[in-house]
């Protein structure tokens, strides 16, 4: 094994500019699958949440209820890959659908999926906001929604945004099965492509994993920046602490 | 003698929890304008349970609670809209933590001049007929006209300085002035207090009766379950007490406190005085 020579290789296969954009829509298709993705997550979490804290005094919130129970259940319940591959291979041919861009295909089943997830982080952090705030919405006449959308809601969202961190952490890393639908992600990029050139793989796979740590130590930093936002309304001071007398 | 306006009129108030233990078992009640009711009663009577009630905070099993003409325990009737017009003010205060003072205060009373807004554009686009009806306020008019009202409020209780720091900055008794002026925000017609100063330092409670000295001053129809008995005394036109879901006796602070015939009330006064 010569390393030189597999990274020597490894770097004249990138001078092309044809394999660096091939390397640039890989990772730009990984990147917006996991954002779309937990996007789209976050707003079915969320629906999801919201219906089993809601009270269940009737038959439709009990049958909603219900529902996502099953859902739930299914995409906790199967992995992604299954998922991605009924998706694509046996669900959208028996529906008739043809020409369906695989991405798109790939973007809804990771939101769906991440769904699933986020709304179990989500109710945690419903009922971590005092019943109080509630309480108070409803008495000056806000109506239930409202009362969720304006006060309960924003700061759920501050009490979970580590776990939904991590939730995106967990989901830019799972896209790496994006290939098994024809997505041209990272993978692809790197391994399917780049590394199938030279028939050398080892410095790809490298790359690969250093690319996903960078991608996934950005999102660190980006939760904290967002933690900073989020918790101005806990800041007990207004003004910078004064420097002690010497 | 005239006739006082009723504000608040329950019948037969009954309220069983979930777990089937009974609360409340058929209250009588009726506040009048301009009236200052205060409920006493020992831990676990029901006296917060049935000042809960008179706004639906908790739903009633039984009876009814007339309020401007409609009986709120009724599930059709839209609570929201009746809401408005009671205001009322928690032990732990309550106050929106993801908002700043000032948001805190205006926040109802613009989205409700919002809707009502959209309501009567509706209202507008459908039957043409008054063409001279004044024009609607904009946005930013609604905006602006509440901001001035919720900054009014503040300067009334000397916290205009506080309008853009977030409720974790305030001491218990600024919290709790801010409630208040946060329920007086949508001109309720009447107000309910939870204990309001159960929850405070004690240095803090003058403050906050203070301002609801004032409110009861300007004539405000006030109902207040405390513990204050000092203030019950001074401020209350009908005392109440409430033992094992029932009113057990009902009269003026002087018959109440001078003249207790009921024993519990007697035992329970021999406690807190």
């Amino acid at each position: 094994m010569n390393w030189s020579v597999k990274w020597e290789k490894f770097l004249s296969t990138m001078e092309s500019e044809y394999f660096r954009q091939l390397l640039v829509d890989g990772l730009a298709n990984t990147v917006s699958v996991a954002v779309l993705g937990l996007l789209i997550g976050i707003v079915i979490g969320s629906v999801i949440a919201v219906v089993k804290v809601a009270p269940k005094y009737n038959l439709i919130n009990r049958i909603l209820d219900k529902i996502c129970n099953v859902y739930v259940a299914i995409f906790r319940g199967t992995p992604i890959v299954v998922q991605l591959s009924l998706a694509y291979y046996v669900l959208l041919p028996s529906l008739g659908v043809k020409d369906v861009d695989s991405l798109i295909v790939g973007i809804i089943v990771f939101g769906m999926n991440s769904g699933a997830y986020v709304s179990e982080i989500m109710r945690g952090g419903l009922n971590s906001v005092d019943s109080g705030q509630m309480e108070a919405g409803r008495a000056v006449g806000l109506s239930y929604s409202t009362t969720m959308i304006k006060i309960v809601i924003p700061q759920a969202v501050k009490n979970i945004l580590p776990t939904l961190g991590n939730e995106f952490i967990t989901l830019i890393k799972e896209t790496s099965v994006l290939s098994f639908i024809t997505v041209y992600d990272l993978y692809t990029a790197l391994i399917d492509t780049i590394g199938a050139k030279n028939y050398e793989k080892m410095v790809p796979y490298l790359v690969l994993a250093m690319i996903y740590i960078v991608l996934v130590l950005l999102i660190t930093l980006l939760v904290k920046v967002l933690e900073n936002i989020f918790a101005k309304s806990d800041k007990k001071r207004t003004q910078p602490r004064k420097a002690k007398a010497v | 003698m005239v006739e006082k306006n009723v504000i608040i009129k329950v019948e037969g108030l009954e309220k069983t929890f979930e777990d089937g233990k009974t609360v409340l078992n058929g209250i009588d009640l009726v506040v009048n304008q301009g009236e200052k009711v205060v409920i006493l009663g020992a831990s676990g009577s029901g006296k917060s349970t049935l000042l809960r009630c008179l706004n639906c905070m908790e739903d009633p099993t039984g009876g009814s609670i007339f309020f401007d003409g409609v009986d709120l325990a009724d599930m059709s009737v839209d609570i929201n809209v009746r809401r408005e017009h009671i205001g009322m003010v928690f032990q732990q205060f309550n106050l929106f933590n993801n908002k700043t003072v000032i948001e805190n205060i205006m926040l109802a009373p613009v989205h409700i001049a919002f809707r009502n807004m959209r309501k009567e554009k509706i209202k507008r686009f459908f039957d043409k007929i008054d063409e001279n009806a004044e024009p609607l306020k904009s946005k930013k008019e609604i905006i602006a006209e509440k901001k001035a009202h919720a900054m009014e409020l503040l300067r009334r209780i000397g916290l205009e300085e506080k309008a853009n720091v977030y409720p974790s900055t305030l001491s218990g008794g600024q919290k709790q002035r801010i409630a208040i002026v946060r329920a007086l925000a949508m001109n309720p017609d009447v107000m309910l207090f939870d204990e309001p100063t159960s929850a405070l330092d004690p240095e803090m409670v003058g403050e906050v009766l203070d301002l609801m000295k004032q409110l009861a001053a300007e004539g405000m129809t006030m109902v207040i379950v405390t513990h204050e008995m000092g203030f019950a005394r001074e401020v209350a036109d009908k005392i109440i007490f409430i033992d094992e879901g029932k009113i057990k006796e009902e009269g003026t602070p002087g018959e109440v406190f001078g003249n207790p015939k009921d024993a519990r009330l007697k035992d329970f006064l021999s406690k807190v005085l």
